[in-house]
């Protein structure tokens, strides 16, 4: 039988390539549809994992409640834990982070701020997470001494705000965590664009210890676990809440919340066009394989007419579409291959999401697993549309099966 | 050989009915070659249906080998793998198979072994005159070299009844002498009864019977006096 069908599909070959292409072709557009959804919703994950940290260690309070004073709900940095978390395999990296918020002044002009507190090697760590747009990054190593400049980078809104350049200082007040105010001159060493306008025109970054300086603290508010291996994220999570019940473990996805929001959008979106389209895939393959099998009703009559069973006639066809469906299937899966690989080469840049100042590359995410479904589906569907083609034709009465023209 | 008895049938229904063979009652001896007659519309198909066991009579019963043919399907299906062999008038081959893979369909549907097979199916085709097309596909030959392979594949499993539907009717002159020249031959070499509808007078002349029929009735059953006709061994 199997002979037989790759037979009748080599012999049908224009026809075969014709129904083949068509049943690709569905498959390509699906899995490119979803390989762009996966590729945003990649890029999403990593962008928050990487801004926030794949976790969070805090105060239990410090995402729930306002704080009356800064740092009201800060932690003591632990550099045994911090060592001892270096020390894992799956740790890339440790770092404490202070959120805190003022106003910032060129001595004519005051604008609010909100200032994040961050360790020099975050921006070696982490990577190009900002855009640099003068200037630098924060130097790796900050030691507060009396005499040393304070460095800070800001965001270009707030640069324009405040006709910042790189070189010019600034000055930043605060409520210290004690209600006091407090006052620290930073000099900009370097002007970012995070990609959304709204966040540049107030955030700025300094080195954590002048942060500790402004709020008089030696607190900080939460301390970011960067890993290797999101795969290790929940276990990790886990042994640390056991580890330190005073604290708070908290995974990236609790607190990204725009990566939450854009997911459940593009669901929407990704949603409804994939549900299109697999309407438009189910019709386009369904009318492909059954107007193949009724064209060759004839062919299923002479066969009936010469002693051939019913089940067998039915059994062949179906057969036969489970291989064009199989041969379509790897035909899709190169093209969706050497799609993504055109992209990589040639690189497509998207205009620029609501909100935000910068495009992305288009890219697709190629997911084995996502191929493997669709090459089932597609299978069965042929399977399923060449079962009821047959069965009917093979049902028809035979005299009209051996006269169908 | 063959008898039926009483056969009608009737398509549609109320207003729409239409009878299209009336009370038909024949018998035919093994190996007689017999020609079904009338004009178009006579009922010379419908009745090659039913003794096909393509079809279902509406009333009568038919007989094969003094059996009474069964009206379930797959006994049906499996009747006519073994005992009748079809000429149909657009030859019919499956156009994906060879020559020689359309003539080993029906032993290969019998169960006979490929090599088996294989030597009676080309035994058949050099038989017909087509031997050289074995590996030609339906759609590389001409008509009459189709009608050919199509006359080895009913012949092929030596089948006690051949049915032929306007055999001759897509051919030329030389062609159409020739294959019922072929019939008239295989079909005496072995003991064959072919059943021919047709409007060919060339094919009537060769024929040991002509069954008449004319508005669905049988009106006429003689046997033939022409010298070129078979009779019945």
């Amino acid at each position: 039988m199997l002979h037989a069908a790759c037979l009748n599909l080599w012999r049908h070959r224009r026809r075969t390539l014709f129904t083949g292409m068509v049943c690709s072709a569905a498959m390509t557009a699906v899995l490119l549809g979803a390989g762009f959804a996966l590729f945003t919703y990649q890029s999403l994950a990593e962008k928050a994992a990487r801004d926030l940290g794949h976790l969070t260690l805090s105060h239990p309070d410090y995402f729930l409640d306002n704080e009356d004073v800064p740092l009201q709900h800060g932690i003591d940095r632990n550099p045994a834990l911090e060592k001892r978390l270096l020390a894992r395999d799956d740790v890339k990296a440790v770092l404490p982070r202070l959120q805190f918020s003022g106003l910032v002044s060129n001595g004519e002009k005051s604008t609010i701020f909100l200032g994040s507190g961050v360790d020099g090697s975050e921006f070696q760590l982490k990577g190009p997470f900002l855009k640099v747009k003068a200037g630098g990054v924060l130097p790796p190593a900050y030691l507060s001494k009396a005499d040393d400049s304070i460095p800070l980078m800001i965001g270009e809104g707030l640069a324009a705000i405040l006709k910042a350049k790189v070189g010019s200082e600034l000055s930043l007040m605060s409520a210290t965590s004690t209600g006091a105010l407090n006052a620290l001159d930073v000099v900009v060493v370097g002007i970012f664009s995070s990609g959304v306008p709204d966040l540049d025109k107030r955030q700025l970054y300094l080195p954590i210890q002048a942060g500790q300086q402004l709020l008089q603290s030696d607190k900080i508010s939460e301390l970011n676990i960067y890993l290797l291996d999101d795969q290790q994220q929940a276990g990790l999570a886990t042994a640390l809440q056991a580890d330190m019940p005073a604290l708070k473990v908290t995974p990236w996805q609790e607190r990204a919340f725009v990566f939450k929001a854009v997911r459940d959008l593009y669901n929407r979106i990704f949603g409804t066009l994939g549900i299109l389209m697999l309407l438009l895939v189910l019709f386009a393959v369904g009318h492909g394989i059954s107007q193949v099998v009724t064209e060759r009703t004839r062919e299923i009559g002479t066969m009936a007419a010469l002693g051939e069973r019913r089940h067998r006639i039915v059994g062949n066809f179906v057969l036969e579409a489970l291989l064009l469906g199989a041969f379509s299937a790897i035909a899709a899966t190169l093209s969706t291959l050497l799609c993504c690989e055109l992209l990589r080469q040639f690189e497509v840049m998207m205009p620029p999401p609501p909100g935000s100042s910068q495009g992305y590359p288009l890219m697709i995410s190629f997911s084995s697993e996502l191929t493997l479904y669709a090459a089932l589906v597609l299978m069965v569907v042929c399977m399923l549309f060449a079962l009821k083609a047959s069965l009917s034709a093979a049902r028809k009465p035979l005299v009209d099966a051996l006269g169908f023209v | 050989m063959l008898k039926f008895e009483h056969l009608s049938k009737t398509y549609g229904s109320g207003l729409a009915q239409n009878t299209a063979l009336k009370d038909v009652s024949a018998e035919i001896s093994c190996g007689e070659m017999v020609a079904l007659c009338g004009p178009s519309g006579s009922g010379k198909s419908t009745l090659l249906n039913l003794l096909g066991l393509l079809d279902t009579p509406s009333q009568g019963q038919i007989w094969l080998n003094q059996q009474p043919v069964p009206t379930d399907v797959a006994a049906l299906s499996q009747l006519r793998c073994r005992a009748i062999g079809f000429i149909f008038q657009r030859y019919n081959l499956l156009p994906v198979l060879t020559a020689l893979e359309n003539v080993e369909y029906p032993l290969q549907l019998l169960g006979v072994a490929k090599a088996e097979r294989r030597a009676r199916a080309m035994a058949l085709l050099d038989a017909v005159g087509v031997g050289k097309f074995a590996s030609q596909r339906p759609d590389q030959l001409s008509g009459g070299q189709q009608q050919r392979v199509a006359i080895a594949r009913a012949l092929v499993k030596a089948p006690p009844l051949v049915i032929a539907d306007e055999p001759t009717a897509n051919l030329d002159g030389v062609s159409a002498a020739q294959v019922i020249d072929l019939m008239q031959q295989l079909g005496r070499d072995a003991n064959t009864t072919f059943l021919i509808a047709s409007h060919d007078p060339r094919l009537y002349e060769r024929c040991s019977r002509l069954l008449t029929l004319k508005d669905g009735v049988l009106v006429d059953n003689h046997n033939n006096t022409l010298p070129s006709a078979r009779r019945a061994s």
